[in-house]
């Protein structure tokens, strides 16, 4: 151990010693958090070197056996060690590149056990051994078995005492430092979560994220006093050392993780969300109407929370957007699901360049994501504030387990941003009016064309910026057809749709359609076919599925399962099959079928209005009747005949030439699922149908009014249909609209063709 | 401004010309583009929501239309790009007869004689292009590659998100400046090569990048003004177009109009920059 470590152990040392004489606060709210089992209770002193990027800690896990078996080992997430080296498993799927940063030569991170020993007594480092329980990669340094001297038998409970020395890597997977930014997380030694079948402690994945148990947190944490901190929980002691340093210390129960960040350029605003200043009625009413409760009733009664916003200083103008999106986020999850039981949030706005920390959750933290630009109709930051909120209720509390089913929490909150922001927001709209009657969209051809990010070959330009570079000057050099596609299809006709707004459905059916057949949407995260599969599956197929059950079930039976789902589950480590039975108790229903093929398979659900028609009955031509009263009937006796028929039917007030309509509804997709028909007539009356849908076709023939059109699924229940634009069809034929948008192409087709030309 | 003048004046006195190029551009998008026709119209013709659809674009149905029809685009986006080539060779073509007629009579060319010299510098003027397509590759290379590694490096120092914004803009600048400089060198190696009679392009082409360099203030404000009188007509036709783009027949007619009234004006307005460049570069090598 250097110097320079032995001070910064020294620190933490006093600081640990400091925390052990100090009882933790209670709060307001500690009863709300009562279901929580402490498991898992960390004390850790910690000590940030700026210089040299480190951090030196000493750690005391209180941790209970609560399986019915006793163990003989325990086993630790050393989750730093991931950043080692290019060898580790984390590196190797990631490839190097993360969450929009990579990982440079020299900027490594780590951590190393100095001591580990039960507490005043047996040194447990020399029995102490990595094991890689997922893939076998003997470069993985990421999970440490530490047998024990004597199993913990069920119920029981020990003390180990930890110190640690670790390197953080420059921020590249929502830890690390960047310049004097420093956001740490999965930075201490940190134990697995003791199932009954065993140690559920997986290695770190390119993909995967965490699992753990509740507990108390109580971090001391010292930085040089001119560092702005902020961490989970409440901040409830700083104290300035001789040194120059600050020692501050948070505490929070209830909670499976702690992250904390620093750094001196934060502008550290603080508000409070007052329930009874943001309350909002009418969504008060309506969610007590679906609840069964009266309105103000005390289940819908929300807690006041102390947000705090640290923001960088480029970022001052959109403070107030930080804050209106948390406060939605706090309310109308806090009415559809419960309330949130913390007494404080804290808002991160991560440094520049420092995307890889972005968009994280950890309990009462969250990073946001924003840039210099922010559009006042694009959502963002609003949509990724209110999404790590979310995290605080999908993961956070109902602690899913994010390594096996990602799912869970990715794609239920993605459900559940999109809920807010339809709510709060409206449809995204990118388009920014650079001018009265000129939005942005409108102008690509005086855009500045870029390059790919250069590094990476998985990162094709994307949006309007890269629109000319990638279609014209890229695709020859190497980007394939689906990335151009998908390009194209991002931000159709480049600069001929000035407008186009997109809702929440429709975006994670953009992210869905690019791989539909790809994955099943159940699988552990590393296991998923590629980054994309992982990403379109686990947050936005997951969405639609449950925008689809909420279709299928109802917007409030939805809402109760939602919040029983909440409710039971809260401080709870429940899995896929706890769900579908809270969706089968609460909604009464069987589900199970609708399951099994929305996320244990990976069919794919596509019903169409195929054809319709709605004709004049024909007369029969040919010979008709009996032998001896035989009549024939000629072509023009059948047309005279008919018009007469039409004639007739028209002297009749009121009443319309009766038609033969044909209907044809096929399904093209494996997924089964009943459907509702709409049939509309010319005289403005509807009829309804339902099919049961097993069948790859049902064929109607009617004779009635005449038929103007038809609609599959008329209620847009069914977010998971791959073609919603072929769920309709009507009799007449329309071709202006096609002729329009083709006409689009068309133009912009010529526009390109323009600048090839200038070339020569 | 002289230039441009005169470059106004003989690209108005060749104004028949402009059709020409009109129609070879159309011609050559609607080759590309009609196999996605029937799609939309499939898509949209029977569509429950067909006349709202015509006043609005649904990214919905876009997204849908592209996912299920995804063969047929990426078909479309390789005949964009094969009509893309066969755009840059016609503009050989074209190019040798619109500067000859430039050149030449400062006023109305011959058909026939405009046809001949197309002809004339048509395989000079390909050999040319290629070998200005190394260039635009190299610019490419050097802007878009190198130097935006080296600046991702260097913005690993950089903590305020102004300063890395206006450093990436710069190097998009820098992209563009160069991609328009390799253009501009290439445009005047073909007016020396029509001025001086040049048979060999290597030689035009380092008289043309010669020409830029020397005279950069001359050239760049020509570029400059077209650049400007381009984004003018941008200006102009955005509003017109939403203004005239409505749910009628009579609506999209319009708009086909004022949407190839843009496309000629902005023909038009590159040929008048062409024709300001010879009388530039005949100006140069007269004084």
């Amino acid at each position: 151990m250097s110097d320079v470590e032995s001070r910064m152990l020294a620190r933490a040392l006093i600081a640990a010693a400091v925390i052990a004489c100090a009882a933790p606060p209670a709060t307001a709210q500690d009863g709300a958090r009562d279901g929580a089992e402490k498991v898992a209770g960390y004390r850790i002193a910690v000590t940030l070197d700026p210089a040299d990027h480190t951090l030196a800690g000493r750690e005391t896990l209180t941790w209970r056996n609560v399986t019915g078996a006793a163990t003989g080992e325990l086993r630790f997430h050393l989750y730093l060690n991931a950043f080692k080296n290019d060898r580790t498993t984390f590196m190797k799927e990631s490839r190097g590149s993360s969450r929009g940063n990579r990982l440079r030569e020299g900027e490594w991170g780590y951590i190393d056990i100095v001591s580990i020993k039960l507490a005043g007594g047996a040194d447990l480092l020399a029995g102490a051994r990595f094991i890689r329980p997922d893939e076998g990669n003997p470069d993985d340094e990421t999970v440490l078995v530490v047998p024990l001297p004597a199993p913990v038998e069920p119920g029981g409970s020990l003390a180990v005492e930890i110190e640690f020395a670790a390197r953080l890597p420059r921020v590249f997977a929502r830890t690390g430092y960047k310049n004097d930014f420093y956001f740490v997380a999965q930075w201490f030694p940190k134990a697995g979560v003791l199932e009954t079948s065993g140690w559920n402690c997986h290695q770190f994945h390119g993909q995967s994220e965490f699992f753990s148990d509740f507990g108390t947190y109580d971090v001391a944490i010292t930085v040089p006093s001119d560092y702005v901190v902020g961490a989970t929980g409440s901040q409830t002691e700083a104290t300035a050392g001789v040194d120059g340093t600050t020692t501050y210390r948070f505490v929070q129960d209830g909670v499976h993780d702690f992250a904390w960040t620093a750094d001196p350029d934060y502008i550290k605003e603080t508000r409070w969300f007052r329930f009874e200043e943001q309350r909002d009625p009418i969504e008060e009413e309506r969610v007590a109407r679906a609840l069964g409760l009266q309105p103000g009733a005390p289940e819908l009664t929300l807690e006041d929370v102390e947000v705090t916003l640290l923001i960088h200083p480029e970022h001052r103008s959109q403070i107030d957007r930080h804050f209106a999106a948390a406060f939605h986020a706090i309310r109308y999850f806090g009415y559809w699901y419960g309330r949130y039981p913390y007494r404080t949030l804290t808002v991160v706005d991560p440094a520049y360049l420092a995307r890889g920390a972005g968009g994280m959750e950890y309990p009462t933290l969250i990073t946001a994501g924003t840039g210099y630009f922010a559009p006042p109709g694009r959502h963002s930051p609003e949509s990724v504030t209110i999404h790590e909120f979310g995290h605080q209720y999908w993961y956070g509390m109902v602690a899913t387990n994010e390594f096996e089913a990602a799912f869970l929490d990715e794609g239920f909150n993605t459900y559940s941003t999109g809920l807010v922001l339809d709510k709060a927001y409206g449809p995204n709209r990118d388009a920014l009016d650079i001018a009265p009657g000129i939005p942005y969209l409108a102008v690509p051809l005086m855009e500045i064309p870029r390059g790919p990010e250069p590094w990476s070959e998985q990162a094709p330009p994307r949006g309007a910026t890269a629109q000319l570079t990638h279609l014209l000057l890229m695709r020859p050099f190497g980007p394939s057809d689906d990335l151009a596609l998908n390009s194209f299809r991002d931000l159709p006709f480049l600069n001929y749709v000035t407008d186009a707004p997109i809702d929440e459905v429709t975006a994670q059916r953009r992210r869905y359609l690019r791989a539909p057949k790809a994955d099943e949407l159940a699988r552990r995260s590393w296991e998923y076919f590629d980054t994309e599969s992982y990403g379109l599956n686990s947050y936005a197929k997951t969405a639609l599925v449950l925008r689809t059950l909420e279709g299928v079930l109802g917007r409030d039976v939805m809402l109760k399962v939602m919040r029983a789902w909440f409710t039971r589950y809260r401080f709870k480590h429940p899995t896929f099959g706890d769900f579908v039975a809270t969706v089968n108790e609460v909604s009464g229903r069987p589900m199970d079928g609708f399951f099994l093929q929305a996320v244990s398979g990976s069919n794919v659900l596509d019903y169409a209005a195929a054809d319709v028609s709605s004709r004049e009955p024909a007369v029969g031509r040919g010979v008709f009747g009996p032998r001896g009263e035989r009549r024939v009937v000629t072509r023009k006796e059948a047309e005279r005949a008919a018009k007469e028929k039409k004639e007739a039917a028209a002297g009749e007030a009121g009443a319309g030439t009766p038609r033969d309509n044909e209907i044809l509804i096929r399904r093209y997709g494996e997924f089964i699922w009943p459907q509702w028909i709409h049939l509309r007539y010319g005289d403005g009356t509807l009829t309804t149908r339902a099919w049961d849908g097993a069948y790859r076709w049902v064929r109607y023939k009617e004779e009635g009014s005449k038929l103007a059109s038809v609609r599959v699924d008329p209620d847009g229940t069914m977010a998971l249909d791959v073609n919603q634009s072929n769920n309709s069809r009507t009799v007449e034929s329309r071709p202006l609209a096609g002729l329009k948008w083709w006409s689009r192409l068309l133009q912009w087709t010529q526009h390109v063709l323009y600048f090839y030309s200038g070339l020569s | 401004m002289s230039a441009l003048r005169t470059g106004l004046r003989t690209a108005a006195g060749n104004a028949r010309l402009l059709w020409w190029l009109l129609a070879a551009n159309l011609a050559l998008a609607f080759v590309a583009a009609s196999p996605l026709m029937g799609p939309f119209e499939e898509s949209l013709s029977r569509h429950e929501a067909a006349a709202e659809m015509t006043r609005r674009f649904d990214m919905s149905w876009w997204v849908d239309l592209t996912t299920s029809r995804a063969e047929s685009f990426s078909r479309a986006l390789d005949a964009v790009a094969a009509a893309a080539f066969l755009s840059a060779i016609l503009g050989c073509f074209f190019a040798g007869g619109l500067l000859q007629a430039y050149h030449d009579t400062m006023g109305e060319l011959p058909l026939d004689r405009f046809m001949t010299s197309c002809r004339r510098w048509f395989g000079r003027f390909v050999w040319l292009f290629a070998l200005s397509l190394p260039l635009y590759w190299l610019v490419h290379r050097l802007v878009n590659t190198h130097l935006a590694l080296a600046i991702d490096d260097a913005l690993e120092h950089v903590k305020r998100e102004e300063a890395g914004l206006l450093i990436n803009l710069g190097r998009a600048a820098l992209f563009l400046i160069l991609f328009d400089l390799v253009t501009l060198m290439a445009d005047y190696a073909r007016v020396h090569a029509i001025v001086r009679a040049e048979r060999s392009m290597l030689t035009c082409l380092s008289s043309g990048m010669r020409f830029v360099l020397r005279h950069p203030l001359r050239v760049g404000s020509l570029e400059a003004a077209a650049l400007g009188a381009q984004a003018l007509a941008l200006g102009l036709y955005v509003p017109v177009d939403r203004l005239l783009t409505r749910e009628s027949a009579t609506g999209l007619v319009a708009g086909l109009i004022a949407t190839e009234s843009f496309l000629l004006l902005r023909l038009f307005l590159r040929e008048t920059t062409r024709a300001g460049q010879v009388a530039l570069y005949r100006s140069v090598a007269a004084g």
